[in-house]
């Protein structure tokens, strides 16, 4: 690490909510990266008959711990519990739901409110709201932070390509951006959607078609004023080649200007992906997602935990991005000394 | 009594040490004084302080004090400040470019000070700025009454600001470089009308600058600073022609001089160029047709011999620069451009980029030059990486090592950053990377004009070092007749996009043919 960066993270650690919400957001990712552990129907650890199992990675048929199918066993089943208890022990996970498991010994009918077993109540077919929030949160961050690379990686290729030759190039690209940046998003979606079964990738691809021109202007317009710096001339006459001119010389100078947006691009992706699930056109019907459960809160308003938790972690993620972003923004400032 | 006496004055910024350090002189009415001194010596801090122009209460004064005909200006009250300021004491900046407001017609923004200070009417402060600008000698004062600041040029739009000081009458003009940002022609122009003035209303003067030759040529009594303290003060001519402190005897014999050097007798022809035209155009039909263009270079035909330095001469705007530019096949051009016995005007892509390492360029600002980014063995090293791919990283280093050296510079310097370095420094490693290719030609782009006067003679020095030891050819692009003469062999005097003269280097400055070189060479040379 250089002086400079090293400035900019004293700049950056100095902001002090950008960077509590840094550390936080940190601790959420590592948190939901490992929701498999956290909340799952299978133990963690089974103990039997001398033997150490792992259902959280391998699935076992009910036989192994002495039962009568040969299908995959099921832990919530008293009957298997049973038999693992007779010669063993069996370690759950802290929340011993996944997204997909459905709760039929329920108090009330579903949704049920908040309880000892579903701490934050079930939605509308009897599964674990926190479990499905965590799972949720995953598939959310996941889809924003690899958009979020995929699409400033060819927006920062675009931009450069635009900035650095300018003239025809410049003026076609731009024409072109103006038409792609006026398609109705939402509609291709929806038509995208009727034709293919929406899944992760899909999605990402699609959202990726229009995403991707968030960074253009700002590499093109730093690439613009860039190519015109001595140094770049300097090194242009020297006859290095232009990608190297591109990468080396004039490429930092829009750098601050990309890492600036970063995290707010990624909050957007948050959202629409969001939003795309509010609507159905998200992932497909049982994957866990934050919109599918704002949409369960709206059509279940008499349960009123499902729209409270669903907004509670929403703005609760997008409000510690924001801060982050603006923590960056100041970091890579040069007017901001103190 | 004199009429603004500065003693003992002192200024820091925040808790830094500071940078003005027990300055005391006076200035008499109707009596020029100049303060001189390197960039960073202190003199701009000490004129604005004058007038108590500096950012407070980030800058203080621990001590001293500034009086303006017997009244203390220090921790004075706005209002008595305001009531001198623009009126009793004026002031001119260094740059018209940025100290004219673009939106306002000069007759607003030189009848604004009237306006403020006086009871004139509008009809009344109307004559009085007409009377002005034709004092300062604005053509056809009364019919530009309208103009925007760009309709009018550097020249015009520098009288104008010197026709606001001037508009109340005061008793005291500071003038902060006010020819710096100037061509050398026009330079001579506003110095005149100065002198003039100060003699014709009988006004004192605080003039500031870097330039000896313009001192010399105004002031009656001059003070040199230096890091934030005068170091000598006296007559004009006196400290001029006999300094006694060491400083002043550097700043004195810093004025570039000496012979250039000659190449071989039998040097054969590196680079010669015929017809060279660049246009650019200024307006466009819709369908991207020019409908007028702006000729920067107008058929220029030149030639250049191996390890011969030839002088590219002209005012700003000339299309000096635009030419180096061209020849290097950096800015796209119509005409022959013969280098080595090849004709690189038709030459693109791979071929043009091998032919690259023979010509290399430096250029006018150190500051924007260099990458902020890279170390020092970065710059200097990445010319080898692009084209000697058979050089091991060992040799690269040497090679690197090697070419610091040659500057001047000591080899601890290559890992560090451009902003730790000065400007003469950085133009060094300008120059290095440069010379690390081995060219046969460098394009020197004005490289001495951004440095202070004792820094511009080191350089013309090293520039003559290196080009005899390497047999370098230099193609060296100036304003200023007096670098160009101690450095240049054979000189080309350019003007609107054409050669107007040429000729070898005594020759030309003895006996100049056209006028418009002869009002080059009194600008450079008449005291």
């Amino acid at each position: 690490m250089n002086e400079r960066s090293r400035e900019r993270w004293r700049k950056f650690k100095s902001n002090r909510r950008g960077f509590y919400a840094f550390i936080l957001f940190c601790v959420i990712l590592a948190f939901v990266s490992a929701a498999g552990f956290i909340a799952n129907d299978k133990p963690l650890v089974v103990r039997y008959d001398g033997g150490w199992y792992f259902p959280v990675f391998r699935e076992y048929p009910e036989t192994t711990f002495g039962g009568k199918f040969k299908t995959a066993a099921d832990y919530r089943d008293p009957y298997v519990q049973n038999c693992i208890n007779k010669k063993g022990f069996f370690i759950m996970p802290p929340v011993p739901f996944s997204y997909d498991t459905i709760n039929y010994n329920l108090p009330s009918p579903a949704p049920s409110a908040p309880g000892r077993e579903n701490r934050l109540g079930t939605d509308d077919l009897g599964r674990d709201v926190l479990a499905r929030l965590i799972y949720g949160t995953r598939s959310s961050l996941f889809f924003g932070l690899i958009l979020t690379a995929l699409s400033s990686a060819i927006g920062i290729f675009a931009g450069a390509v635009q900035g650095y030759f300018g003239g025809k190039i410049d003026l076609f690209a731009q024409r072109f951006l103006e038409i792609w940046g006026s398609l109705p998003q939402l509609f291709v979606l929806i038509i995208v959607s009727s034709i293919i079964a929406p899944g992760f990738w899909t999605l990402l691809f699609v959202l990726l078609l229009f995403s991707w021109t968030a960074l253009v202007p700002v590499v093109r317009a730093e690439f613009l004023r860039a190519r015109n710096f001595d140094y770049v001339k300097a090194a242009y006459a020297m006859g290095t080649p232009d990608f190297v001119i591109i990468f080396r010389h004039v490429f930092p100078n829009a750098m601050v200007a990309t890492l600036t947006y970063l995290p707010f691009i990624l909050s957007g992706a948050v959202v629409s992906l969001t939003a795309l699930d509010f609507l159905g056109f998200g992932m497909p019907a049982g994957a866990p997602s934050l919109g599918d459960l704002v949409r369960q809160g709206k059509e279940n308003l008499q349960a009123p935990w499902l729209a409270a938790s669903a907004f509670v972690s929403l703005a609760f993620l997008l409000t510690v991005l924001v801060f982050i972003g603006e923590a960056v923004r100041d970091a890579f400032d040069p007017r901001k000394n103190k | 009594m004199s009429l603004l006496s500065v003693q003992n004055l002192t200024v820091r910024f925040g808790q830094n040490p500071p940078v003005v350090n027990g300055v005391s002189f006076q200035i008499n009415k109707g009596e020029t004084l100049a303060l001189v001194g390197e960039s960073g010596s202190g003199k701009t801090v000490t004129a604005l302080s004058v007038l108590q122009l500096l950012d407070y209460p980030h800058a203080s004064h621990p001590a001293g004090s500034v009086k303006f005909d017997g009244r203390e200006l220090i921790g004075a009250d706005d209002c008595v400040l305001r009531d001198i300021r623009g009126s009793r004491a004026a002031m001119i900046f260094q740059e018209p470019m940025t100290s004219l407001n673009p939106l306002h017609t000069i007759e607003r923004q030189v009848a604004e000070t009237i306006l403020l200070h006086t009871d004139a009417t509008a009809q009344e402060a109307r004559d009085r700025v007409v009377e002005l600008l034709k004092t300062v000698g604005l053509r056809d004062a009364e019919k530009r009454l309208d103009a925007l600041p760009h309709e009018l040029s550097g020249g015009e739009r520098q009288r104008v600001m010197i026709a606001m000081a001037l508009a109340n009458d005061p008793d005291l003009l500071i003038a902060d470089e006010p020819t710096t940002a100037l061509d050398v022609t026009v330079q001579a122009q506003i110095l005149k009308l100065l002198s003039s003035l100060q003699k014709r209303l009988g006004l004192a003067m605080l003039f500031i600058s870097h330039d000896l030759d313009v001192v010399a040529r105004i002031a009656d009594r001059v003070c040199v600073m230096k890091d934030g303290q005068i170091v000598e003060s006296g007559d004009c001519s006196t400290v001029l022609n006999n300094p006694t402190h060491p400083y002043t005897k550097t700043l004195v014999a810093s004025k570039p001089s000496g012979a250039p050097v000659r190449c071989a007798e039998k040097a054969e022809t590196l680079l010669s160029a015929r017809d060279v035209r660049v246009s650019f155009p200024l307006k466009k039909s819709l369908f991207g047709k020019p409908l007028s263009v702006l000729n920067a270079v107008d058929g220029v035909s030149l030639t250049l011999k191996e390890g011969q330095a030839v002088g590219l001469v002209g005012e700003s705007g000339s299309g000096k620069s635009t030419l180096g530019f061209a020849l290097l096949k950096l800015q796209a051009s119509t005409g022959e451009i013969v280098f080595d016995q090849t004709d690189v005007s038709a030459l693109k892509g791979e071929k043009l980029r091998r032919l690259r390492p023979q010509m290399q360029i430096v250029f006018q600002d150190p500051y924007s030059s260099l990458s902020p980014r890279m170390t020092v063995a970065q710059i200097v090293g990445e010319g080898l990486n692009v084209h000697r791919k058979d050089m091991t990283k060992d040799q690269k280093r040497v090679a690197v090592e090697r070419a610091v050296k040659d500057v001047g510079l000591d080899a601890d310097v290559l890992n560090r950053y451009p902003n730790m370095f000065s400007g003469g420094q950085r133009q060094r490693i300008a120059l290095a990377r440069a010379l690390v290719l081995q060219p046969r030609l460098i394009v020197l782009d004005e490289p001495t004009s951004a440095l202070d006067v004792t820094v511009q003679s080191r350089m013309i020095e090293l520039l003559k070092k290196l080009q005899k030891r390497y047999n370098m050819a230099y193609l060296f692009i100036s304003h200023d007749m007096r670098v160009v003469k101690a450095l240049a062999e054979y000189v080309y005097v350019m003007k609107d996009g054409r050669i107007v003269e040429s000729g070898a280097n005594p020759d030309l400055f003895d006996n100049p043919q056209q006028p418009y070189t002869r009002r080059l060479m009194t600008a450079a040379f008449d005291n």
